[in-house]
């Protein structure tokens, strides 16, 4: 894990597949784990140095795209940092304190790089109540794809 | 063999001698199984057929060089058939209310699932036969929310606002896991948020006893 913290002003964008939505809206299964797990991967929106959210958006598209085809359907949940974990440490039974830290993947063979990655943890144990919390948090989603 | 006796057939990356095996197998399904498996090469297939007697169905095989690779082959083609028969019984149940809504949906989500991704996946069958059960068992619920999380078990909401909300995220040999939000109309600054697991058979009756859930009845 990178030392880089994401701060709080700043900004992450989730990838939130199809089965994960109903009727254009991002449920909490977006923000959950899979088996062994232990972190949520996102992307940090204002290390991009773009002019805008649009531009940001659209050099987040265009790292998926080279990387995996991106489901037509599939949006871009984006949450602000400080709100995120505010919310979830003053709502969860437990005061949960997540953590979002910059880990960016490097580009070597034949992966792809992934500049802006980052990583969200302590989701679990409970990660239902806590990506409950999380979806509430969200302020604008954009389509995964152009 | 003629293109009229299987309306559609896709494929991705195969030799003229795969697509002749992938014909045989949806034509003689079960019976000349261990034909077919002659009849691959060794190398990774990547099948999809659809518009049979299910609706849309999807066979993944994998043919790798280790003996035990067809095995997984022919338990997901019975997965696969089990998940459909799932869904078949739940759009054919005389009891659930909302039986068509939730049949489409979870056809919906499996169609998503394979957009989703290179390789076939499908709703994890224990998790589906779980929330069959408790369908059953439960018919009058108002018609929730269904996705998948990303081991593609079943996770269900009823949601009214921000702070009420109910759901159930259906593991497979295990109990339910459970978050329920509530608004505490005594301490109105301390809402309430629960979160646990529960048997799915038992899951509602345990939420009513407290009070909390009426409003997820029809």
């Amino acid at each position: 894990m990178s030392e880089d913290r994401v701060p709080d002003k700043d900004h992450i964008a989730r990838l939130c597949l199809p089965s994960k939505i109903e009727n254009e809206n991002i449920q909490a299964s977006a923000f959950m784990l899979r088996k062994d797990e232990i972190f949520l991967s996102v992307n940090w929106l204002e290390i991009l140095n773009c002019t805008d959210r649009e531009d940001e958006i659209s050099e987040i598209r265009n790292v998926y795209s080279a990387k995996f085809t991106v489901s037509k359907n599939a949006k871009l949940a984006v949450l602000n940092v400080g709100e995120l974990c505010k919310k979830v440490v003053e709502k969860s039974p437990d005061h949960r304190m997540l953590e979002v830290f910059h880990t960016p993947i490097i580009s070597s063979g034949s992966e792809l790089g992934d500049p802006s990655h980052s990583e969200i943890y302590h989701l679990m144990p409970d990660h239902e109540t806590i990506a409950e919390l999380i979806v509430q948090t969200i302020q604008q989603t954009y389509p995964a794809r152009a | 063999m003629t293109e009229t006796t299987f309306p559609r057939v896709q494929y991705q990356g195969y030799t003229d001698e795969i697509i002749s095996a992938a014909i045989l197998f949806d034509n003689q399904i079960d019976e000349k199984w261990e034909d077919f498996q002659w009849k691959i090469p060794r190398k990774n297939i990547n099948i999809l057929i659809d518009e049979n007697q299910y609706g849309k169905e999807y066979y993944t095989l994998y043919q790798h060089e280790q003996d035990d690779s067809l095995t997984q082959v022919k338990f997901l083609d019975q997965e696969i058939k089990e998940i459909h028969n799932l869904i078949y019984l739940i759009r054919n149940s005389f009891s659930i209310t909302h039986k068509e809504s939730i049949a489409k949906r979870l056809l919906t989500l499996i169609d998503d699932l394979n957009e989703e991704s290179q390789f076939t996946q499908n709703i994890a069958l224990d998790s589906l036969n779980n929330f069959y059960d408790f369908l059953q068992i439960h018919p009058n619920l108002k018609i929730p929310i269904i996705t998948l999380t990303p081991n593609n078990y079943i996770y269900v909401s009823w949601k009214e606002k921000e702070n009420k909300l109910f759901s159930i995220h259906f593991i497979p040999d295990s109990n339910a896991r459970f978050v329920l939000f509530n608004p505490n109309e005594k301490s109105p600054d301390k809402p309430i948020r629960i979160s646990g697991s529960f048997p799915h058979e038992l899951l509602i009756e345990k939420m009513k006893s407290i009070g909390f859930i009426d409003w997820i009845a029809e």
